[in-house]
């Protein structure tokens, strides 16, 4: 057995003590000659240990875990300490304004529209337009308002709405770390007699809110990008308007907001555009939080699309 | 032991690198791991047990070349553990003669007595965590947001922003969350 054939789940098998003895000494070998290896096996440790803590473990493993994890002192007192540490770490990403669960709960009312044939139908061939254009759009330059870069969206031909913040609305500061600080755009045309204003590139991209338990999507961005164009699929246009909240899934940390958006676009899709500085956006996870506000000035929840960025 | 050997012995433990005596603090920690999980009731004492005898066997044979010192310690632990095993045999050296659960109930305080430990953790991790710098605070209290599924992407992003695996993040979150119990366990004990 080398070390590149022992996983997770064999670890977790040995510190229940749950492995054939020959796997047990190689493992008991490890654990004092090879500092990584007891690094690794702290780690699944712990996470064994919270599970525990939280209720997650199979019935065979919190069988196991009864009988023979909690006999000593030390691991009873590691049990311990482990309620307090999820206790706190939960308490403290709460007042972050981060759950995840609430996140993938705030997703449960879209589950029945989603799962239906009809959507996935419609999704499929939605996916088959968008790669037919992404690769035309690609290949586009110099032309409109913009440099067009990356996109999944068919251009219908209706005008973008609220692409900046209007007087009322709050920007939150950009990320201020040095690493995605812009390099300058060179202007189309070299020559110092020239003009012509240098054209900002555009990634444009749909998103659909996604089914419950489903791929996150992923956006991939183009170095060069000034701005990424999203559009946000509605459901239905219920509300006299909307607010958006750009996330970190992370750390809860809102990077982005505009409060007074309407939804653009034909009966049968309307959407919400916004336009984000690309230089932002690093390469993790962000939530776009939509709620809707009603004439009577109520907001409720609409919905969270989750994005990866690529880069 | 003389200065001189011990000096030795822990020159031969670092095994060509200088950590100023931490090699020997990491040793024994993992021996005593490594008692600990054979059930042992003396997993600190056995583990020093250990180290005095590859000390002494250094200090005689001037050098231990074998196995490396971690196999070496290896070896020496197991042998000190089998012993334990007979010695069990005579009197009650090991905590295998009861169920986890029969020695929780036994060793479980009033509920008053585990409400005030668990107030005075939580306290503790209020002090050590603000004793992290804020780097590392966001990493460990992000790396165990949500459950399951929702714990593991958000891991996969928080790896990717660091531009580090996932395997490397994990030992990262370990790393700080070992300082911040270290600490916890310290400031409750009153120190």
């Amino acid at each position: 057995m080398n070390n590149e054939s022992i996983n997770d789940e064999m670890i977790a098998g040995y510190i229940l003590d749950d492995l054939p003895d020959e796997q047990t000494e190689r493992l008991d070998e490890l654990a004092v000659s090879d500092a990584e290896f007891f690094e690794r096996m702290g780690a699944v440790e712990n996470d064994l240990v919270d599970r525990y803590v939280r209720g997650g473990l199979n019935e065979a493993d919190a069988a196991r875990f009864e009988v023979h994890y909690v006999k000593s002192p030390q691991r009873r007192k590691k049990i311990q300490l482990a309620r307090a540490f999820l206790e706190f770490a939960e308490g403290k990403t709460k007042l972050q304004g981060v759950t995840a669960e609430s996140k993938a709960e705030s997703m449960g009312w879209m589950t029945g529209f989603f799962a239906s044939p009809v959507f996935r139908f419609a999704m499929a061939a939605a996916a088959l337009v968008v790669v037919a254009l992404a690769g035309m759009l690609v290949l586009r330059n110099f032309s409109g308002s913009g440099v067009e870069v990356a996109s999944n969206i068919a251009n219908q031909g209706v005008p973008d709405n609220n692409t900046s913040p209007r007087p009322d609305v709050v920007e939150v500061p950009v990320n201020t770390d040095p690493l995605l600080t812009p390099t300058p755009l060179p202007s189309p045309t070299a020559t110092p007699s020239t003009t012509t204003p240098s054209q900002p590139l555009i990634a444009s991209f749909v998103l659909a809110a996604p089914l419950r338990g489903g791929n996150v999507q992923s956006l991939s961005i183009p170095a060069a990008t000034d701005k990424a164009a999203l559009r946000l699929e509605l459901e239905s246009d219920d509300f006299h308007s909307y607010s958006v909240e750009l996330k970190e899934a992370a750390s809860g940390r809102v990077i982005w907001q505009n409060r007074r958006l309407s939804a653009v676009g034909p009966q049968s899709s309307r959407s919400i555009r916004i336009s984000i500085p690309a230089k932002t956006l690093r390469p993790t996870i962000y939530t776009v939080s939509v709620s809707g506000k009603t004439e009577g000035g109520q907001t409720e929840t609409v919905g969270d699309y989750p994005f990866r960025v690529v880069r | 032991m003389t200065a001189g050997a011990w000096d030795g012995f822990i020159r031969w433990l670092d095994d060509g690198s200088d950590s100023e005596g931490r090699s020997y603090l990491e040793m024994r920690r993992r021996l005593a791991a490594y008692f600990d999980r054979k059930n042992c009731r003396n997993p600190d004492e056995l583990a020093d047990d250990t180290l005095d005898r590859v000390a002494r066997r250094l200090e005689e044979e001037t050098t231990i070349e074998t196995e490396t010192p971690a196999k070496y310690c290896y070896t020496v632990a197991r042998f000190v553990f089998m012993e334990s095993l007979r010695s069990k045999e005579a009197k009650s050296d090991s905590i295998d003669q009861m169920s986890g659960t029969d020695e929780l109930k036994a060793t479980a305080g009033s509920e008053d007595d585990e409400r005030d430990e668990k107030e005075k953790m939580l306290s503790c991790l209020d002090k050590c965590s603000t004793e992290l710098d804020t780097k590392n605070r966001d990493l460990i209290f992000g790396y165990y947001v949500g459950n399951e599924g929702v714990k593991i992407e958000n891991r996969r992003s928080m790896a990717a922003g660091l531009g580090i695996t996932v395997n490397a993040l994990s030992i990262r979150a370990f790393r700080i969350r070992d300082k911040l119990e270290a600490c916890v366990r310290l400031c409750c004990d009153g120190k």
